[in-house]
């Protein structure tokens, strides 16, 4: 960065220019310390609120579906509500690693391993509630095609048998793409471990790293093509967890414009959990210069982005429904907005459309406080969006005669509430035995790690010897 | 009935095609015996205050307190429920000849008591009517429920014939007037909303249209009836009771203008100076003789209130000797009935024989379990013409002992054999029923083929009565004096458990009210105005009070109900019912007091007010607006008569190419029809359907949660506005699975569970579902239902017996729904087979279809031309619900068709 500053060049990724060993310090050093109360508080709540959850799972699976406030015509309550909240909670981490990678956007380096772990964190609570909400699991393993004495294959029309592909794709790639991530992490760790153990399974899970440029080669490589392979998973998971609904014949449901609507609300959902937790995180492990406001800014600008395409999307939905004619799904749009449940609508349109135009604002998406209540209720409305879609379509569609309502039970909050302590446990495990900042990757974009700019190649990348002979 | 038996055990039952009384319908009482057969709650021996003991010792000492009764002179109580056996009543005279201090109470909370007393006024004998349908081209019902909880198959199928606007005869024309919404008055062309203490004047102005200003029959040169009919014109009465005076102008029209072709009905309940007023009617409209007759009465009267205070006073004072209570429960049954358990536990000695430990058990020193009528013989007498005999399916489970055979010990019979009901009954129809049929046949032939036919034809029992004008003089006074006030209480038996018999029957308790969809318990029905006046919402708590006795029950708004009128079912809130039946409802039976009593269960005068908290009520379907839906196609005759496929008209229906390139064109392709002309929302397909396909009970928190298991529903439609009750109208729609040829619950199942048959079917295979329940979401007539508790858990012995073997019972966790009963159409195909022959239509039947007392459901291969489902699939009246979606329905519902008076703006 030695020449001059010029108004198209993008501000600095990290405050101060802290030296390499700074930055290993600062950001492995916090987990060869023995955890403070703070830590020990909040892993012992999370815990609970997980072992709540386990303890419901449970329940639900010695008595049955009943036990939740399912019914007939509410056939899916929470369960898929949770499912679809969780996949999309998970969707920033992806498009934050992947895409933001090929598009060098070098600030994503600070926060693309926080949030590619969330992914997967996501994607695992998520995966739960496919299997849990099966009236029986313990054959829910059917969904999957495997062979078998009967000779019984899936049914490759049902979009749950894509949900299936879809999600053990995702949760794989996002998995490998993570772990290649954190190879160099790891081995960097293995040179701090203080103890033999430590150091023991460092070793192990570094396999053998030891940043020679055939290792860097082939790791460049490598993290590549998964960024490659990750970024259409962006795009196709939550397309296909759409289809599930925009494939049916439910008034409500059945609509073109779900694919790109759950995409974009996806990431609008996952960015507002990032920034949740980023902002919790920076603050106690001290991380403000390398997690710094103008990331935060940043992913505002994206909850801000996508917040409108999701408003668009409710508005279009809604003039469709009108301008079609067609009575059931008139009906459908009109119950969600005066129905029964008009106030999940209202919570849904105040918290994702209204509540994140605060972010034109530059003071708002600048102010920590602020953004802090704006990402709090975005995720609040996402999950009530997966209610309005799921719950107010299904409990009145054809047949009045059928209609109903739909009551949460409280196994059903349980096991909500055990899905945030199951997510969260994860993460505050992840923070203390995994480095939350790639060193390698900021270290890739500190002040003078990069060769002199040339115009034909940005500095978002770490050194690459491409001559090298293999 | 004809009872299915698989290994000795009775698992379906069906109506007998050849009897008069079913022609092969069979209401849901019939179809529910099962479950009150294999009750576990029933009695499993004999018990001597609580403690267990044998038959011998309870024979024993009974027989010694009869025979000491009747040397010392004390009084004999036989207590039993109105008899329909001859030959039972024939054994209890048999009884009280050997004990001569014996006496007999016949009791029950619903009888034809008012009827009987105001026909004998007019016409000098105990006499009933009964109509010939086919010659009954109007119909009037006063209160008649004779679609609904006064049903008997036969009247129903025979009634429906004449619903289709193709039928031969031409269609009827129902004319109801009353005051609660009933089954009957749902099917009705016109309904007149008039509260009960107001139909005495209608029937007047009737009276006076045909009588007065018509001259039609008897009583037209009658100047003393003329007099005393001159202030009810027809014209003044209809504006006394709130009715369009040219409705009730154009029921007289009709009436009159089918002179000996019409029927007026007047139902049990009502008082009996409106029977006099309605055989009057039919008397003047000359229809006795042609479309209606009089029969006279074999039963025993049921005990009035003065015998059955003379039993209370001969109790209380110790005066009764033996108690003998058999299946009568009048501890519940009787108005006061806890007070009469009471004072019967005076006696010295008290017997009761029951199915389960009612509350009369808990008065009685000995508890005899009693058997099931299909573990019993027996015979009845109704008035269709035949005389049915009745086998036993099964040994007794648990050593029950039928009534009739437990009289029969008791007789004294010195030293001889232990006396078998049985024989005692063979030798009755050889001495008396043989020779009154003047058959000639060898006996053993004749007791072989009336066993075998389950019953024996015998002359038409019609009597030729004539009508005295006294009579009817005192009833015009009487129905012309009779008060009006306040609000009118009108107590019905239960569409569900009749008189709260059936109250630990599942079946039954989760079987819908035919209008309101309240399953497992009572509330109290009201319209729309009343609930506006009081304030009050469903589910609210109202005190319902009449002459100082009050009840809190939930207020359930009813459409069609005129202000001022409060219907309760009786049957409910029983303490002693069984496992399932105790505690259910509230016993609305205390209502039943002196003050403003027109009749046993009507009463004027009554206050009913709000203030009780919620109080909770489970229904089936909660919304009964149609929203706009083109989900009912209605019409009437002369909509039909102009434009025969109006229907087709109101509804889209698919007809591209079939989907996924199947054509079904070899083989067969099950589908049904519908007629919604000929429903009257009688849920005999529901229990049907239950019985025959092992269908769980839920109970009432599952079923408000949304969570019963019925494969086929009753869905009820409200269609008019709340301020004119007089236009309201109901209709009934059975739901079930429609087999759609492209149906969407089979592409998104994940697993392959349900899938299409070559024959047309939308199979569910149960090993393979894993419980997604997406299926049933994406059904838009949401007919699957979910397993979501194991339904058949804790199921005590001998419950699990009335499974029937044919059905998979399904676990918890999968995903069930009608199969059009695929079992009958393979058990059929095969015997076909078996027989190498085609399968011949009607071969092959659902249950649904075998139950219906209206023949409204038709079943069968529409590949077959010749099949009467091909033909109605055809039908210019046939539309397919949500045709529009394209999913292609196996089922065609041919739409309602009305027959109204042309006179009268519907």
């Amino acid at each position: 960065m030695s020449q001059t500053a010029t108004p198209f060049d993008a501000p600095p990724v990290m405050v101060g220019a802290p030296t390499q060993a700074e930055v290993d310090r600062d950001i492995a050093g916090p987990m060869a310390r023995i955890p403070g109360t703070a830590w020990w508080v909040a892993i012992a709540f999370t815990g609970s609120l997980m072992s709540l959850g386990m303890a419901l799972i449970g329940y639900t699976a010695y008595r049955g579906i009943g036990v939740w406030g399912n019914n007939s015509p509410v056939y899916w309550g929470f369960g898929i509500v949770n499912f679809v909240f969780w996949i999309g909670i998970g969707h920033a981490g992806t498009l934050i690693s992947a895409i933001l990678f090929l598009f060098r956007q070098h600030w994503r380096n600070a926060i693309a391993r926080f949030a590619e772990a969330m992914t997967l964190f996501a994607v695992m609570t998520a995966g739960i509630f496919p299997l849990i909400h099966t009236g029986r699991p313990w054959v829910a393993f059917w969904l999957f095609p495997y062979p078998n004495d009967n000779a019984l294959w899936i049914n490759f029309r049902s979009p749950l048998a894509w949900d299936v592909f879809a999600i053990s794709t995702y949760g794989l790639v996002s998995f490998m793409f993570w772990y290649v991530g954190l190879i160099p992490d790891l081995a960097a760790m293995r040179e701090r471990a203080a103890t033999k153990v430590h150091r023991f399974i460092y070793s192990l899970l570094s396999f053998g790293w030891v940043g020679f440029s055939r290792h860097w080669r082939h790791y460049e490589r490598a993290y590549l093509l998964l960024a490659g392979l990750s970024t259409p998973l962006v795009v196709s998971v939550h397309t296909i967890v759409s289809f599930d609904f925009a494939t049916s014949v439910i008034p409500g449901w059945h609509a073109t414009i779900f694919p790109p609507y759950f995409v974009a609300g996806a990431v609008f959902s996952g960015f507002a959990m990032v920034l949740t937790v980023l902002i919790v995180l920076r603050k106690v492990f001290h991380l403000e210069h390398l997690i710094t406001v103008r990331h935060l800014e940043n992913m505002n600008k994206v909850v801000l982005a996508t917040g409108l395409i999701v408003g668009y999307a409710y508005c279009i939905e809604l003039f469709t429904a009108w301008y079609s004619g067609e009575p059931y799904e008139r009906f459908a749009f009109w119950n969600r907005i005066t129905g029964p449940y008009w106030w999940a609508f209202v919570i849904m349109f105040g918290c994702n459309v209204v509540v994140p135009q605060v972010h034109w604002s530059r003071r708002v998406r600048t102010s920590i406080p602020l953004m802090f209540i704006v990402s709090l209720l975005v995720n609040v409305g996402m999950w009530f969006e997966r209610f309005v879609i799921i719950v107010t379509s299904l409990h009145r569609d054809f047949l009045p005669s059928s209609w109903g309502m739909f009551t949460p039970s409280m196994v059903d909050i349980g096991i909500l509430l055990g899905s945030f302590g199951l997510f969260f446990t994860l993460l505050l495990v992840f923070v203390r035995v995994l480095p939350v900042i790639s060193m390698a990757e900021v270290k890739a974009v500190m002040p003078g790690a990069q060769p002199a700019r040339r115009p034909e190649a940005d500095g978002a990348l770490p050194p690459v010897l491409e001559d090298v002979d293999v | 009935v004809l009872v299915a038996t698989r290994e000795g055990r009775p698992v379906k039952l069906e109506g007998n095609r050849e009897h008069p009384a079913s022609l092969g319908g069979l209401g849901l009482y019939g179809q529910a015996a099962l479950m009150s057969l294999y009750d576990p709650d029933r009695l499993r021996s004999p018990s001597r205050g609580g403690k267990p003991s044998t038959w011998g010792a309870a024979d024993a000492e009974i027989r010694e307190a009869l025979a000491g009764s009747a040397a010392e002179g004390r009084a004999i109580l036989v207590i039993t429920p109105a008899l329909v056996s001859p030959s039972y009543r024939s054994l209890l005279a048999r009884f009280t000849e050997a004990y001569p201090t014996a006496r007999h109470l016949a009791v029950e909370m619903f009888h034809s008591g008012e009827a009987l007393v105001g026909h004998t006024r007019v016409l000098g004998a105990r006499a009933l009517p009964h109509v010939d349908w086919g010659r009954a081209d109007v119909v009037l019902c006063v209160e008649d429920d004779f679609l609904g909880s006064a049903a008997t198959a036969g009247d129903q199928l025979a009634y429906g014939v004449r619903r289709c606007p193709d039928a031969a005869q031409g269609m009827n024309r129902l004319w109801c007037a009353e005051g609660a919404m009933s089954a009957t008055g749902s099917s009705a062309d016109h309904r007149l909303p008039v509260r009960p203490s107001l139909l005495g004047k209608l029937l007047l102005g009737l009276l006076h249209g045909v009588v007065v200003e018509r001259s039609m029959g008897p009583l037209a040169s009658d100047a003393e009836v003329a007099r005393l009919l001159a202030p009810y014109s027809p014209g003044k009465v209809a504006r006394e009771a709130g009715l369009s005076p040219s409705s009730v102008g154009a029921l007289v029209d009709d009436l009159t203008d089918h002179p000996s072709r019409s029927a007026v009905l007047v139902g049990n309940t009502m008082p009996a100076s409106l029977h006099a007023l309605g055989a009057a009617l039919n008397f003047s409209l000359g229809n006795v003789g042609t479309s209606l007759g009089y029969s006279r009465e074999k039963a025993a009267d049921v005990a009035s209130d003065a015998e059955v205070a003379g039993a209370v006073g001969d109790l209380s004072s110790g005066d009764v000797g033996v108690a003998i209570v058999l299946g009568a429960n009048p501890a519940y049954v009787l108005p006061n009935g806890a007070a009469f358990g009471e004072a019967l536990g005076r006696a010295g000695l008290v017997a009761s024989s029951s199915m389960v430990a009612d509350e009369m058990a808990q008065a009685a020193d000995w508890v005899l379990p009693a058997a099931h009528d299909l573990e019993a013989w027996g015979d009845v007498d109704c008035h269709a013409g035949a005389l049915t005999l009745q086998q036993p399916t099964m040994e007794s489970l648990f050593g029950a002992r039928q009534y009739e055979a437990s009289l029969l010990a008791w007789l004294p019979n010195g030293d001889g054999p232990e006396p078998v009901y049985s024989e005692f009954l063979r030798r009755r129809w050889q001495e008396e029923v043989q020779p009154g049929l003047a058959s000639t046949a060898d006996f053993s032939r004749f007791w072989a083929a009336a066993l075998h036919e389950g019953f024996v034809a015998v002359r038409g029992d019609t009597d030729e009565l004539s009508l005295d004008p006294d009579g009817v003089r005192s009833a015009i006074s009487e129905a012309a004096q009779m008060p009006t006030g306040g609000t009118d209480v009108m107590l019905a038996p239960s569409p569900s458990v009749y008189d709260g018999r059936f109250s630990n029957n599942g079946w039954l308790q989760e079987t819908p009210h035919p209008i309101t969809s309240h399953v497992w318990g009572n509330g109290a029905l009201m319209g729309q105005a009343t609930a506006q006046a009081l304030g009050c919402a469903d589910g609210d708590g109202v005190a319902v009070t009449v002459g100082g006795r009050s009840v809190s029950l939930p207020a359930i708004t009813v459409p069609g109900v005129p202000e001022g009128v409060v219907q309760v079912s009786l049957g409910y809130g029983r303490t002693h019912g069984g496992t399932v039946g105790s505690g259910v409802g509230v016993d609305a039976g205390r209502l039943r007091a002196a003050a403003g009593r027109l009749s046993p269960w009507v009463y004027t005068g009554a206050g009913v007010t709000v203030g009780e908290g919620r109080l909770p009520i489970a229904r089936t379907q909660e919304h009964h607006g149609l929203h706009g839906r083109t989900l009912v196609v209605e019409g009437t005759a002369a909509q039909y008569a102009a434009d025969r496929a109006f229907a087709q008209a109101a509804s889209a229906r698919d007809t591209s190419a079939s989907p996924g390139g199947w054509d079904y064109a070899t083989g067969q392709k099950w589908a049904m029809a519908i007629d919604l002309s000929k429903c009257t929302g009688c849920n005999a397909c529901v229990v049907a359907c239950m019985a025959e396909n092992n269908v769980p009970v839920v109970g009432p928190e599952q079923v408000a949660r949304g969570r019963e298991m019925h494969w086929v529903r009753v869905d009820h439609y409200y269609r008019g506005s709340a301020e004119d009750p007089e236009g309201m109208r109901v209709v009934h729609q059975p739901m079930l699975c429609q087999h759609c040829d492209n149906a969407p619950c089979e592409n998104v199942c994940p697993v392959a569970a349900t899938t299409h048959s070559s024959d047309g079917l939308n199979e569910m295979t149960y090993n393979r579902c894993v419980g997604t329940r997406y299926c049933a979401i994406n059904c838009p007539y949401k007919v699957r239902r979910f397993n979501y508790f194991d339904n058949h858990e804790g199921m005590a012995s001998p419950e699990e017996l009335r499974h029937n073997p044919e059905v998979t019972v399904r676990s918890r966790g999968v995903m069930e729904k009608c199969t059009f009963c695929v079992q009958r159409i393979r058990s059929a195909q095969q015997a076909a087979k078996r027989e190498d022959r085609a399968l011949a239509d009607g071969e092959a039947m659902t249950a649904c279809q075998q139950a219906c007392p209206s023949g409204a459901i038709v079943f069968g291969d529409v590949n077959d031309p010749a099949s009467r489902a091909h033909a109605l699939a055809q039908s210019p009246r046939g539309y397919h619900v949500l045709g529009e979606l394209g999913v292609r329905p196996a089922i065609t519902y041919l739409a309602k068709i009305r027959n109204p008076h042309p006179d009268v703006k519907v």
